[in-house]
């Protein structure tokens, strides 16, 4: 079964104008696709190309313009929208970390609807244990963190809600390659631990297929590819896919080549 | 008031202290300020702006109807919650009518009970007390309230990152607005109570000051200017309190997120290449 079903899905942006005010682009254009259950799926593209705004859409962040979107069967519309984003967490592309400590932080879920603060130095524990941070961060000023730290704060503290569903937006787009290994290590670790489901938006394709078992490409708002990510990200079909997959290799090459 | 009675100023007296602002434009020539134009406009203002509002009073002091004496206060509250209104950058939908409502409300909580079981009025409605009274407390409501919606507004995109994150852990927009709040309700009340914290030591306060140049005993002076800190305290805390509430609720919608107009407004981020 699917976990996100998504079916034409359109959505406007407003962004500046030259002339200082603004104008309405698409963002997404009918989009469908489906995200199979306990799976690892990305989502590549180019900058400015709606990966994003889809993840925006599939917690309620935002709502689509046209289009439904499904999560375990029913439509978003008709689940109380907080129950939905403790179901479903998104971490940010460069995540905000609240006032207080690592644990207030992973805790701050829990604690909203009163089931653990905190003080729950075990549960805080295991936390940090699944997304390969020590134990001993919990007291540290979660403000002090670097980003990579930030970033497996951020993925503990959607744990914590017990989701089903994590979205991921850049996880390793601010991060040295060491941290976004610790990064993509977590994320694995929890689809496989928690039988979470995760959908990762991504521009390093390296770092798509260390994770992904699915892939959808997005170029201009449209979904142009997807399927296995093996196949999709190596050999896609459509020619705009292809396009995008080789300048992206490209750019990896030289990234690389830059040290 | 009695027999203490105050020195009336003739009108050749008062022209020369019109010499106050030939000195001033004198030393702006000299400095070169491109100021002279600024002070002469400014000075006339002042007195022409003062004289009408000396015979509106005239008029408005003479008034023995409720039913003229209120319309007044209402108009004072209209203008009071427009020039708020016209002192925000950023506009939720629906803000002037948010304003008019706060401090109108602020006017009869605070007015109510202190016309009738503090000062208790003859009439309830005499304008000597009830005109400036109402003025002053429009005035310090106007302040706060522009000054809390600004801040609440600054607040929430400069914290958008951090409410949204809430929102996403499964935060109610009143729970992930909530620090957006309190900054806007400090920043509101904070001009009135540092107001009243140096009144009489560094500053003799406008209404005592006329009262006590009026005849009035300074004693009596004295508890007229505590009952009014008193009341800009109570108004500017009611006020400023419902227009970042309502305006706060502007900024979300009822799926707990963002409403469009607040994503409108900010800078579109640029991807981190």
């Amino acid at each position: 079964m699917a976990a996100f079903d998504i079916r034409s899905v359109t959505k406007w942006r407003f962004v500046p104008s030259g002339d200082g005010g603004t104008r309405r682009v698409l963002a997404l254009s009918g989009v469908s696709l489906e995200v199979p259950e306990r799976s690892i799926m990305a989502v590549v593209g180019p900058s400015g190309s709606g990966k994003s705004t889809l993840l925006r859409l599939l917690n309620r962040l935002e709502e689509p313009d046209e289009g439904t979107i499904g999560f375990a069967g029913v439509p978003l519309r008709e689940l109380d929208v907080l129950e939905l984003r403790r179901r479903v967490g998104l971490v940010q592309q460069q995540p905000a970390m609240f006032a207080g400590s690592v644990a207030d932080n992973v805790a701050y879920g829990p604690a909203l609807r009163g089931e653990w603060s905190a003080t729950d130095l075990d549960r805080v524990g295991a936390l940090l244990d699944t997304v390969g941070l020590p134990r001993d961060f919990a007291p540290r000023e979660a403000q002090q963190l670097s980003g990579g730290e930030r970033q497996r704060v951020a993925i503990a503290r959607a744990l914590a809600n017990d989701p089903e569903a994590l979205l991921l937006d850049e996880p390793t787009s601010a991060l040295d390659p060491g941290a976004a290994r610790h990064v993509l290590e977590a994320i694995r670790r929890v689809s496989e631990v928690a039988g979470v489901t995760a959908v990762v938006v991504s521009h390093t394709l390296a770092h798509a297929r260390a994770v992904a078992q699915w892939a959808a490409i997005l170029v201009g708002g449209q979904l142009v590819e997807h399927g296995p990510a093996d196949q999709s990200l190596a050999a896609p079909q459509s020619p705009q896919a292809r396009a995008f997959i080789e300048q992206a290799a490209e750019a990896g090459a030289e990234a690389e080549h830059d040290g | 008031m009695g027999d203490v009675g105050y020195q009336s100023i003739g009108y050749p007296n008062l022209a020369l202290a019109i010499g106050f602002v030939v000195l001033a434009v004198v030393l702006a020539r000299v400095e070169r300020l491109g100021l002279e134009k600024a002070l002469v406009i400014g000075s006339i203002r002042a007195c022409v702006q003062l004289m009408a509002m000396g015979f509106v009073l005239v008029l408005v002091f003479e008034m023995d109807r409720w039913y003229h004496v209120v319309p007044v206060v209402i108009l004072m509250v209209l203008v009071g919650a427009r020039s708020a209104y016209q002192r925000v950058e950023r506009k939720p939908p629906g803000l002037q009518a948010v304003m008019t409502g706060s401090i109108a409300v602020a006017v009869l909580a605070v007015m109510g009970p202190v016309v009738t079981v503090v000062l208790r009025l003859e009439q309830w409605y005499q304008p000597q007390y009830l005109i400036p009274i109402s003025g002053m407390i429009i005035g310090n409501a106007t302040t706060g309230c522009a000054v809390a919606a600004d801040r609440l507004l600054a607040e929430l995109t400069l914290r958008r990152d951090e409410v949204e994150a809430m929102l996403c852990l499964g935060a109610s927009w009143r729970q992930a607005a909530r620090a957006s709040v309190r900054a806007a309700l400090r920043a509101g009340w904070m001009p009135t109570i540092n107001a009243i914290t140096v009144y009489g030591i560094v500053q003799l306060p406008g209404m005592m000051t006329g009262q006590v140049i009026g005849g009035v005993a300074p004693v009596e002076a004295v508890k007229y200017q505590v009952l009014i800190a008193y009341m800009l305290v109570g108004a500017v805390a009611i006020s400023s309190y419902l227009t970042v509430r309502l305006a706060c609720s502007q900024a979300f919608t009822k799926a707990h997120q963002f409403a469009k107009w607040v994503h409108r407004g900010r800078p579109q981020e640029t991807a981190v290449r």
